[in-house]
């Protein structure tokens, strides 16, 4: 394969001799290095390849041999350029789409992130942004040992990162931390609390401690026992005691607890009886669009004859990597139009929807990981609305972290009558 | 071509050099009968496509067959291809 690219590139002609002593020939091609491949004897005359530079050596055998030398076929690189001389355009063009693909190959034109689940690649891109890392920037310019660093610094969550580049592409592979904090850290009262402030757990609401596992700090409670809203059920401040059970000082940390408590939640829904009902017509409009930065080039009728239509638009936006998006998109606008109807439900319909929104009530609440115990809701239906009311007891995993506040030590009074340092009893 | 004495060629046996250095023997090697690799000759002597015949260091070389093409040809080696029919040591 090398070779015929090398022949190629070197020029090699298709050669026919004729003469009386033919072998004289080739035995004299053979002796002065000359390389003749492919040879055919057809007829009376011998048909062989050889290589450009080597043809200029024949004159000396042919008239020797008196050989009748004909070139049949001429290949090679350099008959190219001969036969396409007059084109000088076709090779600047080739030319210039060589510089083209060499500037781009420098620059980054895709920044692929793998591993994220916690954070969004969007964000992550955000903050790449503000370090001024964006697509189009060449590659000279990046740090991939700063870049995982900067990672790791802003997202607490990311344990590891790896960032690398190959071809036009960055590759970031993110690995985040899986154990999940047990305590909401959105609930708590202040946003400076981190994972090393000595904190208290306390009761974000009234209930009846079901079950307690505590991993640091100390319990101030046991299961069956009920709590207020507020009330401390974590303490983050420890008391160290010497031998004779006298508090020698207090060490200060970070509660950490799963804590489940019975609760109620207070479910109120109400509704009026009577409703707009929308009825849609058959009749379905669909019109395409394409938009270039700002501006809307709109390829269908824009004239709706219609009072009352709902209309939503299907934008699909031109990537050129993953997630390099171009500000250019097309879409599709679909029209259905509508007649509104007034109605008024039924006493059975009103109860289903009453039903429908509590179902939907609970099963919010599901999804957060809160377990139902019971249910204890009445629909009452009247001539205008339906209203529900009632209660949802509920077994849920609660805790909120305050920051423990951190006592001085006590200062040491001075003896009068001895001279010593005594501690002052609090 | 200058003849190498006998007790020569006896050392170099002893010495376990190859034939082809210490003997000048051609080396040929064939693939089945249409393909055939021939290394260390003088010069061809007669190329048709139902013969070839070759000069070696030690005697002549004659292939007969059909539609014989030499795939390449230079100083130190050449292939022959085609329909071999026998190859004669003369």
């Amino acid at each position: 394969m090398i070779n015929r690219i090398i022949r190629y590139y070197r020029g090699y002609l298709y050669v026919q001799i004729k003469s009386d002593s033919p072998e004289r020939f080739f035995n004299l091609c053979a002796h002065n290095q000359i390389l003749l491949w492919d040879m055919k004897h057809e007829g009376d005359c011998y048909c062989f390849y050889m290589r450009l530079k080597d043809f200029f050596i024949l004159k000396q055998f042919h008239q020797k041999t008196r050989t009748k030398i004909k070139i049949l076929k001429r290949h090679g690189l350099p008959f190219f350029f001969q036969m396409n001389r007059k084109r000088k355009a076709f090779f600047l063009g080739f030319l210039l789409f060589a510089v083209m693909i060499y500037m781009l190959s420098i620059y980054i034109w895709n920044i692929h992130v793998e591993g994220n689940a916690y954070y969004s690649t969007q964000r992550i891109l955000s903050y790449l942004e503000t370090q001024d890392i964006h697509h189009g920037i060449r590659k000279k310019y990046l740090d991939c040992a700063a870049i995982a660093a900067g990672l790791r610094q802003e997202f607490p969550k990311i344990t590891w990162v790896s960032a690398k580049i190959e071809g036009t592409q960055l590759i970031l592979e993110i690995k985040e931390n899986d154990t999940t904090d047990t305590v909401d850290t959105q609930k708590n009262d202040n946003e400076s609390i981190t994972a090393e402030t000595p904190c208290d757990i306390i009761a974000p609401k009234d209930g009846t401690i079901i079950k307690i596992f505590t991993r640091s700090g100390r319990p101030l409670v046991k299961e069956e026992m009920e709590c207020k809203k507020g009330e401390i059920l974590i303490s983050g401040k420890i008391d160290i005691m010497n031998d004779a059970l006298e508090v020698v000082r207090k060490e200060y940390v970070h509660a950490d607890a799963d804590i489940y408590i019975e609760t109620t939640y207070a479910y109120f829904d109400e509704f009026p009886m009577n409703y707009k009902e929308r009825i849609y017509l058959d009749e379905v409009k669909t019109s395409h669009f394409f938009k270039v930065l700002n501006y809307y080039i709109d390829l269908g009728k824009n004239e709706y004859p219609y009072e009352y239509y709902d209309q939503y638009r299907q934008e699909q936006e031109v990537h050129l990597t993953e997630n390099f998006i171009l500000p250019i998109s097309y879409g599709t606008v679909t029209t259905l139009p509508y007649m509104i109807k007034n109605q008024k439900y039924t006493k059975e319909q009103a109860e289903e929807k009453a039903n429908k929104n509590l179902f939907a009530f609970l099963k919010k609440l599901s999804q957060k990981g809160v377990e139902i115990q019971k249910k204890s809701v009445k629909i009452n239906t009247t001539a205008n609305s339906c209203k529900t009311t009632g209660k949802v007891y509920v077994i849920e995993k609660t805790g909120r972290r305050t920051p423990v506040q951190e006592e001085e030590p006590p200062a040491e009074e001075l003896d009068e009558t001895t001279d010593e340092r005594t501690p002052v009893d609090e | 071509m200058k003849k190498i004495p006998h007790r020569h060629l006896d050392v170099m046996d002893t010495l376990q050099i190859p034939r082809d250095l210490a003997h000048q023997e051609s080396i040929i090697t064939i693939s089945g009968n249409g393909e055939m690799f021939i290394e260390n000759y003088r010069h061809i002597l007669e190329y048709t496509n139902a013969c070839i015949r070759i000069l070696c260091k030690r005697g002549r070389l004659k292939i007969v067959g059909s539609q014989l093409c030499i795939e390449y040809y230079c100083n130190d080696e050449m292939k022959i291809t085609g329909r071999f029919q026998g190859v004669f040591f003369e």
